[in-house]
């Protein structure tokens, strides 16, 4: 098998020839295993993803970046991207300096108990037959359930002329799907985790699934609410994707640079509740394995780290890719993201979640009088320039004078302006949930791993 | 095409006792190039090479006859032995595995002659990108009162090859182009106007026109406001076309049949109260210059056009080869380019009436495809008050196709946009929109 550690010396000398010709130049390799083993009520199968085994020689000619990638990891090929790269002319601008960083050589590895490639298949195939099983004796109403489990073990590699990193990432997925029908609606669900680490975390929470299949039920019909702008408390997850929409799209600085943020002109100012702190890390794994966005290095080899985004109510910082940093001459932070070697690093987000506060949940529901409790998020938009935003969910429950009245409708899509909803938060829960199963995108396209998270929240929002 | 890889997988392959087999490979050729306000950020050139393989086995024990799938993809640079374990360790999933069993013909097939490839791109994608690019900086110029913010351009040559153990083999080679960009617009560059659209030949991405209309969106941006909340006739246009229909196409999928969860009935018709205009959507998998165009499915048998829907009612399922043979309906493949007939009225005559709502941009306009609800915030669009047009934007449009589709009109005039080929807008009349 192809080991990246192998080409260390291959991109190190690839680096070392390309910067007697251009001030800057790095590569990026990487190597996926996957396996993905499903159980749906009427059909099985395994597959085994792309392994993406390929790699990127990056150089700054002193005006812009170049770039060759190719999926033939060989000495042969890498030179053959040394080559192709020298054929370009240096430009002489000297207004922007790439920064390769501090001198470090290190190999990083996650934290795998039982190795998720050692279970045998069968294992996993009757896991996920069981749990899909158990699913499916919850409701009549469930027409058809797919329950999954899978893993990635992701190995990468960084050379620049300071820095040689590896590092060996492993995240096991257990996810589920259920559609219930009563032949004249239709409704589905889903919920599931994704966690650093291999096969140990491979259980089944049949609590939290009877929970969501009951929630289901409600949804299967539910009518729509009367458009309108209500006090509502997000749920752990729908607060995650509010700040994944809210200041995470709208602080990555490449946006600042091609000026499609607003967040550029109010670092240092207040943006949202004093109550609010907001983070975006990579390390956030080191304390919750289900914060699976978690790295050592990024794909442009900034060491991890955590970054406050906002502080009180204030907007402090953004996260940066290379370019942008080195362009709008700020602090890089880990950020610098690919979809895979074959695709260009954008500022991306990793980790990013509201810092829990101290209300209890029961305290927050007492404090509504007419509103909305919004669970089950699905998906979310940003508008860094517009600052306006979309989420939706599944499920918003009716809240009157401090208590659930039963009545559920569904779906749901929160609208409004990004300050305005940030100001408008009152409260802040003492609780903190990850939701793991994310992936991100950069506009519609360029999609990297990702997890939000949060307390519960109280607030104001526009809904329909 | 690198032939060597593709044919030695299937030296290997052949040596196994496998029911059925298919090899498909891939290999791309990709210039990317990225701007900044007229200033080069990155240009991206590479290769790559993907071979998947799809292989089923016959399970037999004393509960019947099952079917065993499972599929892998194998790195270029495996070795023999590598390529060996990794097709040994997907037959022994496959085996793990009992679905209802299903027969995979075993006969031999004729190809049509089909090109989707653009001469030009296929020569050299990185020329063509920068010839792109250099006439997008030349035509942005030419617009006042906007800067555009950022392009980004893929343009890409693909060659497909596909064999399976009937000993079917064919090469398909096809060419893509993507764009994304921004337009700003206002004293402070405050509103902007995101754009994205792809295209299989260089003419079919009309590059000057999308420039034009997005320069223009941008500066009506600037003085757009929310509507007041309440219920509009509304005619959806560009971005929400994409997937508008997603409900229909999941529910005649044989797969949601088989699962149980589809609402539609075959012969029946599409909803309770039909549409104003009847609605035929029809499948065509060798659109010239369609993004899904394709040869054959995954078991090489060859596709061809069919009606899902034709005037309002339910006339075939998209059923793939295990669904057709469990619920015992014809084969038609998978869906590929899906396309929906035109209607009788221009898009003028709809959006004229006092009060109309036209919606062009969202923050991202994607239908529940199980429920049939949509929901998104609205970017821009225009509503009509005494014959003009007047730029909205902000607050939300929701509702569930299922509720609104008898009230629904198609306009006279087909668009190629993306994926979508169909009617340039597509009214309904009552749907909710949240604002001020």
């Amino acid at each position: 098998m192809i080991e990246l550690k192998e080409f260390q010396k291959d991109f190190s000398q690839a680096v070392e020839k390309l910067e007697e010709k251009f001030p800057y130049a790095s590569a990026f390799a990487q190597k996926l295993e996957s396996k993905n083993i499903t159980s749906s009520t009427r059909e099985d199968n395994v597959s085994f993803p792309d392994p993406q085994t390929g790699f990127t020689l990056t150089i700054f000619n002193g005006e812009n970046f170049i770039e060759y990638f190719s999926s033939n990891l060989s000495s042969e090929e890498i030179n053959n991207g040394v080559k192709y790269l020298l054929s370009y002319e240096v430009k002489n601008k000297k207004d922007v300096i790439i920064d390769p960083g501090e001198k470090i050589e290190k190999d990083f590895s996650q934290e795998v108990k039982i190795d998720p490639a050692s279970i045998d298949l069968s294992t996993y195939l009757d896991k996920a037959k069981e749990n899909r099983s158990k699913i499916e004796k919850l409701s009549k109403l469930i027409q058809m359930t797919m329950f999954r489990l899978g893993y990635e073990k992701r190995d990468e590699l960084f050379v620049n002329r300071n820095k040689k990193l590896f590092q060996r990432l492993c995240r096991f997925e257990s996810l589920y799907f259920f559609i219930l029908s009563d032949g004249k609606y239709s409704a589905e669900m889903f919920d599931g985790f994704a966690k650093i680490g291999g096969f140990e975390h491979a259980s089944f929470d049949e609590e939290k699934v009877k929970k969501v299949v009951e929630d289901g039920i409600k949804v299967l019909g539910a009518p729509r609410l009367t458009p309108g702008t209500y006090t509502c408390i997000f749920s752990p997850a729908m607060a995650g994707m509010f700040a994944h929409e809210a200041f995470g799209h709208g602080t990555e600085t490449d946006m600042f640079l091609k000026k499609r943020a607003t967040g550029e002109e109010y670092i240092g100012k207040q943006v949202a509740s004093k109550l609010v702190n907001m983070w975006d890390s990579p390390i956030l794994g080191l304390k919750d394995n289900e914060a699976c966005a978690s790295f050592y290095f990024d794909h442009e080899g900034e060491l991890a780290n955590a970054t406050q985004i906002i502080k009180d109510g204030i907007l402090i910082s953004g996260l940066t890719d290379l370019n942008s940093a080195s362009r709008l001459k700020i602090k890089r932070t880990p950020n610098g993201r690919r979809e895979s070697y074959s695709h260009k690093a954008y500022a991306r987000m990793t980790n990013t979640y509201f810092e829990n506060g101290k209300t209890p949940f029961n305290d927050m529901l007492k404090k509504v009088d007419y509103g909305f409790y919004i669970d089950h998020a699905t998906n979310g938009m940003e508008d860094p320039k517009g600052w306006g935003i979309q989420l939706e969910a599944l499920y918003a429950a009716e809240i009157k004078n401090g208590s659930f009245t039963g009545k559920v409708f569904s779906p749901v899509i929160v609208t409004g302006y990004v300050p305005d909803l940030l100001m408008s938060i009152s409260d802040v829960g003492n609780d903190f949930k990850i939701s793991s199963l994310g992936y991100c995108g950069k506009g519609h396209k360029e999609w990297v791993k990702v997890t939000d998270a949060g307390p519960h929240l109280l607030l104001k929002a526009r809904l329909a | 095409m690198k032939n060597s890889f593709h044919q030695k997988v299937i030296d290997i392959l052949k040596k196994q006792n496998i029911y059925f087999w298919t090899v498909k490979s891939i290999f791309e050729k990709r210039a990317e190039s990225y701007f900044i306000f007229g200033e080069p950020e990155n240009q991206r050139y590479g290769e790559t090479e993907k071979h998947t393989i799809f292989l089923w086995v016959i399970n037999e024990d004393n509960n019947g006859k099952f079917i065993g799938n499972s599929t892998a993809t194998i790195s270029e640079k495996s070795s023999d032995e590598e390529i060996e374990k990794t097709i040994k360790d997907a037959i022994i999933a496959a085996k793990l595995v009992k679905n209802p069993f299903f027969e995979i013909p075993q006969k031999k097939y004729q190809y049509p002659s089909f090109s989707n490839t653009d001469i030009e791109i296929k020569k050299d994608p990185s020329s063509v990108c920068y010839k792109l690019s250099s006439q997008i900086k030349d035509l942005s110029l030419k617009f006042t009162d906007v800067k555009l913010s950022t392009t980004e351009l893929f343009v890409s040559y693909i060659e497909e090859k596909l064999t399976t153990s009937a000993e079917n083999s064919y090469e398909f080679d096809h060419t893509k182009l993507m764009i994304e960009g921004v337009f700003l617009a206002g004293k402070n560059l405050e509103t902007e106007s995101f754009f994205t659209d792809q295209a299989v030949f260089i003419d079919d991405l009309k590059v000057e026109q999308i420039l034009k209309d997005q320069a223009s969106y941008a500066k009506d941006s600037i003085d757009a406001k929310p509507l007041s909340t309440g219920k509009y006739n509304v005619v959806f246009s560009l971005e929400a076309l994409e997937d508008f229909f997603s409900f229909f196409y999941t529910h005649s999928n044989a797969m949601a049949v088989y699962n149980r969860f589809s609402l539609l009935k075959l012969d029946q018709p599409i909803a309770e109260n039909l549409p104003k205009n009847s609605l035929t959507i029809k499948v065509d998998p060798q659109i010239k210059g369609g993004i899904y165009s394709a040869i054959s499915d995954q078991y090489g048998i060859p596709l061809a056009p069919f009606t899902v829907i034709e005037k309002n009612r339910m006339n075939k399922y998209i059923a793939q080869l295990q669904y057709s043979q469990y619920l015992n309906i014809p084969y038609t493949g998978p869906a590929t380019n899906f396309i929906i007939e035109k209607g009788d009225s221009s898009i003028e005559e709809l959006t004229s009436k006092e009060g109309t709502v036209h919606l062009l941009r969202f923050s991202a306009f994607s239908p529940k495809d199980i429920t049939g609800d949509f929901s998104s915030e609205i970017r821009l669009g225009y509503i009509t008050k005494n014959g003009k047009k007047i730029p909205i934007k902000g607050g939300s449009v929701s509702g569930n196709i299922r509720n609104l589709i008898h009230t629904m009109k198609l306009t006279n005039k087909i668009v190629k946009s993306g994926s979508y080929i169909g009617p340039d807008g597509i009214y309904l009349e009552g749907v909710d929109i949240a604002g001020l």
